[in-house]
Order: structure tokens, then sequence, then C-alpha cells
């Protein structure tokens, strides 16, 4: 069953000097349990694919449906929270936050809390190798890689299906990017979750079950 | 209140502590200045509920205050509620004085209308009397208040009194028992009748009874204009180089008026300054609003991105800007028990605090993708 689709999926946007036109009639699918990912060179329109999934924009023409409806018609806030984690490049945590309260917060939006959200919270840190004593540094005393851990924690605690990952590995190291990569890989096949991770490292595409190209906002081809 | 946004805050201490002194001091102004305000119209209202206007009748060059010979039809429209000055003044004061001669010696006899007529009796001015009778000075009686000197020596007993009315065409003299019916405070040899029985006196002893001062205080200061326009339709306004023989109105307003005024503009300066307060705690909303969103506005995006919409994520931001000047108004409030000023403060603060913060709040999403990419 298709979980997130692109039907015909048209947008563009207008910056200081011109129009552009990031994504072009593009169509396609997606699944629960596999991992996708989107290549292609810089402007190609991933990031801007990734945001018209995510809800963040929504599209001039076509749709992104999501489990059958059109996120244009869906509270957008509410599917962010519910069902679609970003996962950033820069990995974006809330910077006077300890990497506990991080995860916690986008529980706390999702109306856990207490204990309950306390032991969700460690147990996804401790998934993606954050051990207890790093639980209540900030993000300024944490590694790379050790912060874009911790925002897949807190993806993956919020419990959404969909996780949406822009350049991941994009400021790790080799090591820490392979750790990334497996835990994303790992949430696909073991947690029957869908992840799309927007990539131009063709090495880490190959690991994923499908490849999608990009090209000046037109989806290629398809592995 | 979450959680979150207290820890949020208390990690950004200088921030918290700059926005609670901030906010403290501005608010203490405003509490001070309409403390100030306050007991400045309080003042102002003592001032003109208590002042003594003060009016005399005069001769019209304004010379002589005595011996005027007042016609009943004067002392008439100074009385009379509907037509006169009655529903204007209080503590009228009218005296008719007769030379007298009697056991106590040979002084005067003064008719008064209330102790405030005669220093020695009047006890605001340290003067003291007594009288048997009731309402003595509206008594019809032939009763007199003696010296307190001699009145051991008179109480009770019916004197004597040769009177005489200085301007009774045939130099109008007689003899009249007064009783003592109380003293008056000092020495000496004259003494007070009340204001009726010197009106009977003066109308057998000349052809009509005749008054030879009058003076009152002015009843509302407020309405002093008003009284003046209806005084002038009988009394003449002080003319020092006229030769005619008429009665005129001094009323003793300047320095009553002096000083309203200067408290009025008092008044109207510090109430000037209050608005000028009140937007200044708008300023400072403002600037702490920036300042406290500066460099905020990623962490607001993320928040959006989690999905948190755009109305939470503004009240959230408020709370985490308002809770200090919140704070720092409460205390103010409380030491100085005036909520009033306290919450005219946090509404500007408040104002200019959501002006400064719905910019970065309103912040799209997209923006993390879009500086990433």
């Amino acid at each position: 069953m298709e979980f997130l689709k692109a039907e015909n999926l048209t947008f563009s946007y207008r910056n200081q000097y011109q129009t552009v036109h990031a994504v072009r009639q593009v169509n396609c699918a997606f699944e629960r349990g596999k991992a996708y990912a989107v290549v292609g060179k810089s402007g190609s329109g991933k990031t801007t694919l990734l945001s018209l999934f995510a809800g963040l924009e929504l599209p001039n023409s076509g749709a992104v449906i999501f489990q059958n409806t059109p996120t244009n018609k869906m509270d957008r806030d509410r599917y962010r929270r519910d069902h679609a984690a970003v996962i950033y490049q820069s990995y974006n945590l809330f910077p006077l936050l300890t990497a506990m309260e991080n995860v916690l917060y986008s529980m706390k939006l999702k109306g856990i809390r207490g204990k309950a959200a306390r032991e969700r919270a460690e147990k996804e840190l401790d998934a993606v190798g954050i051990t207890p004593e790093q639980y209540r540094r900030f993000p300024a005393q944490m590694s790379g890689g050790e912060q874009q851990r911790v925002a897949i924690a807190r993806a993956l605690a919020a419990g959404n299906e969909l996780i949406l990952a822009d350049e991941p590995t994009g400021n790790l190291d080799i090591t820490n990017g392979d750790q990334v990569v497996s835990i994303l890989l790992r949430l696909a096949h073991e947690e029957n979750r869908c992840v799309i991770i927007v990539t131009h490292d063709l090495e880490i595409a190959a690991e994923t079950d499908e490849i999608l190209m990009m090209k000046d906002g037109v989806l290629e081809r398809e592995q | 209140m979450d959680g979150m946004i207290l820890k949020r805050m208390l990690r950004r201490p200088w921030l918290l502590l700059v926005s609670f002194l901030v906010s403290g001091a501005l608010c203490l102004l405003l509490c001070l200045l309409i403390g100030y305000r306050d007991r400045q119209a309080e003042h102002l209202e003592n001032v003109r509920n208590s002042y003594e206007i003060r009016a005399v009748v005069t001769d019209l060059r304004g010379t002589k205050s005595d011996k005027l010979f007042l016609s009943r039809r004067y002392t008439d429209f100074l009385r009379d509620e509907e037509n006169g000055l009655g529903a204007y003044i209080k503590d009228l004061c009218l005296t008719k004085s007769f030379p007298a001669s009697s056991p106590i010696g040979n002084g005067k006899a003064t008719g008064v209308t209330g102790e405030r007529c005669a220093e020695a009796m009047d006890t605001k001015m340290g003067g003291a009397w007594f009288s048997e009778v009731e309402n003595f000075f509206e008594s019809e009686e032939r009763i007199c208040l003696v010296p307190a000197s001699v009145y051991d020596d008179y109480a009770g007993q019916t004197l004597i009194f040769n009177l005489t009315d200085e301007y009774a065409l045939e130099g109008g003299s007689s003899d009249y028992p007064l009783r003592v019916v109380g003293w008056y405070k000092g020495d000496g040899i004259n003494i007070y009748i009340p204001f009726p029985t010197s009106q009977t006196i003066a109308g057998h002893l000349a052809e009509a009874p005749s008054v030879d001062t009058a003076s009152f205080i002015v009843k509302d200061n407020a309405r002093v204009d008003e009284m003046l326009e209806i005084a002038y339709k009988k009394f003449r306004r002080v003319d020092p180089s006229s030769m005619e023989t008429d009665f005129a109105l001094t009323v003793y307003d300047k320095q009553y008026k002096a000083t309203i005024a200067s408290m009025e503009q008092n008044l109207r300066r510090t109430s000037l300054l209050l608005p000028l307060i009140a937007l200044l705690g708008l300023g400072a909303g403002f600037l702490l609003g920036l300042l406290g969103t500066r460099g905020e506005v990623r962490t607001y995006a993320l928040m959006r991105t989690l999905g948190m919409n755009g109305f939470g994520l503004f009240c959230s931001v408020m709370i985490e800007q308002l809770l200090a000047p919140l704070l720092a108004a409460a205390v103010v409030g409380l030491v100085f028990k005036r909520p009033a000023p306290t919450l005219i403060f946090f509404g500007c603060h408040l104002v200019g605090c959501a002006l400064a913060v719905l910019r970065p709040v309103s912040v799209s999403p997209t923006r993390l993708l879009r500086d990433q990419e």
C-alpha cells in the first residue's frame, strides 16, 4: 500500500532575482518499511521536494498524498507533529535545552509527558547510542555525530512513521555518517517506518532500497 | 506553565535579570508617579474644600468695612436663598454696635450673628464663650454676654444698658434691660447681644434697623465666579476713585485662585508624564522583546517544524518574554498596593512585546531547509 505519494507535484518560488521552478510534475510513491534516497546535484530541487513531503510547503499544483489524504487538506502542523519528522544536515537542536530535553520537547508537543515520556526518551537515546551521561549535555557540548543522533532520537521519540532526512550526514565524518545511516536504515527495516533521505552521496544512496534522481526539478529516473 | 519555557528562561539569566529590573523600575516609576498625581489631586480637592474665601462688604472705594449703615435691603439679599447670595455663602457675619453705658462701664453693645463675628468668641481664633441660653445668636430675647472677668459678678442679673444708635437722625438713645446669660473670653467693658435683638433695638432707636459690618465665607469655592455674578447685581465692584455712596463687595479670592491655578498646572504636568511612562513601558516591552527573540528565529522555525502551530508558538514566546515583567509588576504592585498602575504598565509592556515578537514567530518553518540549501 502506498504510504506517501506525489502526484504531478509542481512547486516554484520566487527568490531575489527570478522564479525558481524547483519541482516539476513529480510523480512517485513510497511505502513503509523501506528507505529511499533522493539524489541529485545542489539546486536540483531535492530539499524542496522534502519540504513538500514534510508539509512545510504546499504545491502549486498536484498533491502530496499521505495515507490517501492530500496534505493540503490536512492540518499540516498536526501532520508534522504526528506523522512526519524532519532531520536536518545541521542537526537543529534547541541550543538552550539538553539532549534529553530536546527529545522530550517533541513528545510534549504530542501531549506525552511525565515518567512515560522520560522512559521513552531514554529508550530512543539509547537506541541511537547516546549514553546516560550525555543526556544532560547541551548541543554545544556534543560532537556533530552526537547531535545528529539526538536529532534522530527526537524524531523517533515522537513516534512519527515518516522520517525525512535532509543531508543527514553532510556535516559528519565517515564513522559518524555510517552510524547515522545505519540507524536510519534500521528504522525503515526493523521499525517499519518510511525513511526518505535526501543526499548527494551516492554511497549512502546505494545502501537504501530505492534511489530517486532529481535533475532541475524533474524526477528523472527511478531505480 | 510549560517547564521547557521556564528552563529556557533560566538558562538566559542576564536577559531575565535585565527584563525584571527594567520592568520593575518602570512599573515603580509609574506607581510613584500615579501616587504623586493622586496625592496632588487629593491636596487640590482639600484646598478647594477647606480654603476659606472671605468676602467683605465695604464702601464703594473699598476703604471702610465698618459703620456701613447697611440697610435691610442688602442684608436680605445676602440671606436670600433664591434670588440673593444665601445659597452661595456660609458663616454670614453681620454686626450692629451701639455705644453703651452700664454698670460694667462705658463700652459697646454689639449684636452678632455668630461667634465668628467677634475675635474674643471665635473658637477658631482662640476665643471662647458660653451662654446658658440655647441658640444665643438667633434669640430675640434681651440677653447679653459679658466679659468672663465680670461674669461671676453679674451672672443671671438683668442690667440696664443705655444704648445709642449713632445713625439715628435725632440722637436716638434709650435704656434697655439686658439679662446676663453668659460670658466671652477676656476682660473689658463691651458686651455682645443676639443679632435679632440688636435689630429690634436699632428699629426702636432709628427709623430702620441697619448693619455696621457684613462679611461671609464662600460656601462652594468652585462656584465663586457664579456667586460673584449674582453678587454684582446688588453690590458694585470696588472703585477707589469713585465719590458715590454705595456698597462694594470685596472677595479675597486672589490667593485661592493663584494657589489652585498653580496646583492644577502641576497636576496637569504630572498627568502628562503618565502616558509618557506608559509609552516607555511599551517601548521597553518592544526592546526587551527584540532582545529576547534576537537569534531565536531558528529555534522558532524548528518549533514550527516539529508541529507547533503559529498561535501556540506566539503564546509560548510571549509567556517566555513576559514572565519576568509580570513578576516585577506583581512585586511592585504588591509592595505599593496599587493594582491599576501595575496593570497599565503590564498592558503597555505586553503590547510592545507582542509587536516585537510577531515578526520572529511568524517565521516560515521552511527557513531551516532554505538556510541549509
